[in-house]
């Protein structure tokens, strides 16, 4: 062996021991920026609509990258009605950037708002409005977002924008003010829920004739809402606590 | 006399930081006035403009997600195409041209042309990043206060990027390149052609970038053939992706001061690796 071939395999020898030397460094750092588990993750991926050049770009780091032409793809396929194209890309810009509340937040919008009313066609949505047809069009398509929604809530369960979307579904699409209720008593636990979800809840409640329950809820949000904020409508929350609380106050009579 | 000449010859022939200084600057100069540098500039600046589009979409408050992902991306791309290319031309270039063996008849150690070629580098690389860092802090800087205008209540808590992280993702990404320029000069000491240093330079790039691939499949291998194979893999190149902090300030999340630190000492180490070997390799290159 000559000395050239000598000195690559001592290079690469000693690049293997520094390798080694640094490699808690390494793996202390993977853990940190959130990159370890990611193979096992894009295994599941179906890479079948990739093109190869962004499979390669999607383990070369480039997810978020991908992610984003993908979405921007199905706004596309979103353009042209085109059910089956716009579902899939929701669902795989999900599946490659899930961190992404919006991919989720709007692929359930467009399929609890927009894919019913592509299958009613334009002429047919007054029509179908409040018939036991338009109904079942709509619940139809709401299982499906909420399927994607709680899928959603398991990768990111700190988000309270999704427990309200579903909660919104639940009431609006499938009739549910019972499941409704469950959502958005969820998300009013979590710490940064915005100011209305408290008081919405609290109006499911009273639809639901729960109204001491949400005479409590609207009492226990008031002691935590900043009297300056306008956004907090504390004046509309005091206003339905006195109305509930004679509501009450008459029942009780 | 013989003992008086040595002497000499150790006094003129004493390392010097200055000497591979003056060697970095001159490379810089030749660097900035390449075509390629500024076609490469005005390429990474045309993508950045047309992240501008994304307004058509009307995606919202996200729009600012979709900015700074393109900004990344393009940063990461253009910078690590610059840098192989220019640590290839400014180093194996000068070899290729026998202008090296004129610079090396002077007093001028191997060790300080290899270094000073790394510096060259590294300065147009820096200058390439800071600009194109610049405009991507300008560009959301500007289309965020736009989206807090129309719709303020996406905004609750003011702004969201954070742009002092975005300001240390170029510094790290600067970090990145020099032990990509650091791991092509290398190759260049052993190189005879710039196409096949070109090559490898690209080539270990896209290792790079998938090495946590073999990383993680190492832990997961039960054993035998593959597991030394993954290893080997693994150990043999550094992971780019460490220093891609630039999804989490995307998102809007906070990257901690550790984590920084964790990637810049990955990257002093490995850069100082890798010269420190180049050192060695071109001491030993018959020119």
């Amino acid at each position: 062996m000559n000395s050239r071939r000598i000195q690559i395999l001592v290079i690469v020898v000693l690049a293997l021991v520094f390798g080694a030397v640094v490699r808690p460094l390494e793996r202390s750092a993977r853990a940190e920026i959130g990159r370890e588990g990611t193979v096992g993750e894009m295994r599941s991926l179906s890479t079948a609509r990739l093109s190869q050049g962004m499979s390669l770009a999607l383990l070369g780091g480039y997810r978020p990258i991908v992610a984003n032409m993908v979405w921007i793809s199905m706004n596309n396929a979103w353009r042209k009605r085109d059910f089956d194209t716009t579902l899939a890309h929701i669902k795989l810009a999900t599946s490659i950037d899930p961190r992404h509340e919006m991919f989720w937040l709007n692929g359930a919008r467009i399929i609890a708002n927009d894919m019913p009313a592509w299958r009613m066609g334009r002429e047919n949505i007054d029509r179908l409005e409040g018939t036991i047809e338009g109904s079942l069009i709509k619940q139809e398509f709401g299982a499906q977002a909420l399927a994607l929604l709680r899928e959603a809530v398991v990768r990111l369960p700190d988000r309270p924008r999704l427990w309200v979307e579903m909660g919104v579904i639940e009431w609006y699409k499938m009739g549910n003010l019972e499941g409704a209720a469950e959502m958005f008593l969820e998300a009013s636990k979590m710490p940064d829920a915005p100011y209305f979800v408290g008081r919405i809840y609290a109006e499911i409640l009273e639809r639901l004739g729960r109204k001491r329950e949400a005479l409590s809820v609207l009492k226990e949000m008031l002691a935590d809402l900043p009297a300056k904020d306008p956004m907090a409508m504390v004046p509309v929350v005091k206003d339905r606590i006195r109305r509930l609380e004679e509501e009450l106050g008459r029942v009780g009579e | 006399m013989k003992t008086a000449g040595r002497e000499r010859s150790e006094i003129v022939f004493r390392w010097s930081g200055r000497r591979a200084w003056l060697i970095g600057k001159n490379a810089f100069r030749e660097a900035i006035r390449m075509r390629f540098f500024a076609a490469l500039v005005v390429l990474a600046l045309a993508a950045f403009g047309s992240s501008f589009i994304f307004k058509e979409f009307n995606f919202g408050a996200s729009e600012l997600k979709f900015i700074a992902d393109f900004g990344f991306g393009g940063l990461s791309l253009f910078g690590s195409i610059l840098t192989v290319i220019l640590s290839v031309q400014l180093f194996l270039g000068e070899i290729e041209h026998r202008t090296a063996l004129t610079l090396l008849a002077k007093p001028v150690r191997r060790s300080e042309f290899v270094l000073g070629k790394f510096i060259g580098t590294m300065l147009t690389v820096s200058c390439f990043v800071a600009a194109l860092t610049f405009v991507l802090v300008l560009s959301l800087w500007i289309r965020e206060s736009q989206l807090m205008a129309e719709t303020p209540e996406f905004f609750p808590d003011g702004r969201r990027i954070r742009y002092a992280d975005v300001g240390l993702f170029g510094l790290l990404h600067v970090l990145r390149l020099g032990v990509l320029s650091a791991l092509v000069i290398l190759f260049s000491t052993y190189a005879s052609s710039t196409m096949f240093a070109m090559l490898m330079g690209f080539l270990v790039w896209i290792g790079g970038q998938l090495q946590h691939i073999a990383s993680e499949a190492w832990d997961a291998s039960s054993g035998g053939i593959s597991l030394i194979a993954y290893a080997v893999a693994s150990l043999a190149l550094p992971d780019f992706q460490l220093f891609d902090v630039g999804d989490k300030i995307a998102l809007g999340e906070a990257v901690g001061l550790g984590l920084y630190a964790k990637a810049a000492t990955y990257g002093i180490l490995y850069t100082a690796f890798y010269l420190w070997v180049s050192f060695f390799t071109f001491g030993r290159r018959e020119l």
